[in-house]
């Protein structure tokens, strides 16, 4: 047993740690849990994910120096046992096309658009259309490393720093993850809305 | 004080909202938009789209059960 070994690095039955490992699992098992769901896109997979993260978490809990910011070092462990489990099953990240370039993809279309602008405010339009998306399911669309990059900016508010320290990769990569991945976000959500518009009933014929 | 052009707005608009830009330029960034009606609408927007991304994507707490083998497991090692 590896953890018996690793656990003879501290008295045996130390409480105390027990006790205040225990108290972090309370703190941060709802945001780990739903970080992991949205990671592995599935259930079992996501509890067997947040096990591992706290296996790993209590195996090195006392290299954890309290007083640091011990959702940061949580996450670093959710993400690399997330990274390491697809590597086990071989499924490499997908490739994407690299030729999206444009900043503010979603917003740019809208203002582009003739049907939304016929219809009146097209920014509003759009906004309401997408709240009735699944926009759950447009972020599950993502390829792995950019869903990762948005799940950690956008949904758990983490800085490109602290991002870049749970990854082991630049400042630079996780701009590059997290815009490329705001950006195909934003097409599967102007696809939706888009698809959307035609499917409901229009006063003038706008279909295609 | 400099003034921003509205391409540089654009392309720096998501590191605003992140907070992730030097005071100096966020502070030029906060006045261009609060001018600029194109810029402004932009930042709105990109705004009000990451709050519905947020509230879609709320998730869920985790199973009262999960919580409980947990610390269980955390009794036998």
């Amino acid at each position: 047993m590896g953890s018996k070994a690793l656990a003879l690095n501290r008295p045996l039955h130390d409480t105390q740690a027990e006790s205040d490992f225990s108290a972090l699992v309370e703190q941060h098992l709802d945001s780990l849990y739903r970080t992991a769901l949205r990671l592995t896109r599935n259930r079992d997979a996501a509890e067997d994910l947040v096990q591992e993260t706290f296996l790993r978490a209590w195996r090195s809990f006392h290299t954890f120096q309290p007083g640091t910011n011990a959702r940061a070092w949580l996450f670093r462990i959710l993400t690399n046992a997330h990274i390491d489990s697809y590597r086990k099953s071989a499924r490499e990240p997908e490739v994407v096309d690299q030729d999206e370039v444009e900043e503010q993809y979603l917003y740019s279309r809208v203002q582009e658009s003739e049907e939304l602008r016929r219809q009146g405010n097209p920014e509003e339009i759009a906004l309401q259309r997408i709240m009735d998306a699944d926009v759950e399911q447009a972020l599950a669309s993502l390829p792995d490393v950019f869903r990762t990059a948005v799940i950690l900016a956008d949904l758990e508010e983490f800085s490109y720093k602290e991002i870049a320290e749970m990854l082991g990769v630049p400042i630079g990569t996780v701009m590059s993850r997290l815009f490329r991945g705001r950006r195909l976000l934003q097409r599967a959500l102007w696809e939706y809305a888009v698809r959307e518009g035609y499917a409901t009933p229009q006063t003038e014929g706008t279909g295609p | 004080m400099r003034m921003i052009p509205c391409e540089e707005v654009a392309r720096l608009v998501w590191q605003y909202m992140d907070r992730e830009l030097d005071e100096s330029t966020s502070r030029q960034l906060q006045e261009h938009i609060r001018q600029c009606r194109d810029c402004g609408s932009r930042h709105d927007f990109e705004a009000r789209l990451r709050t519905i991304i947020q509230e879609k994507c709320a998730g869920q707490p985790a199973p009262e059960w999960l919580r409980r083998r947990l610390l269980a497991m955390l009794q036998d090692l």
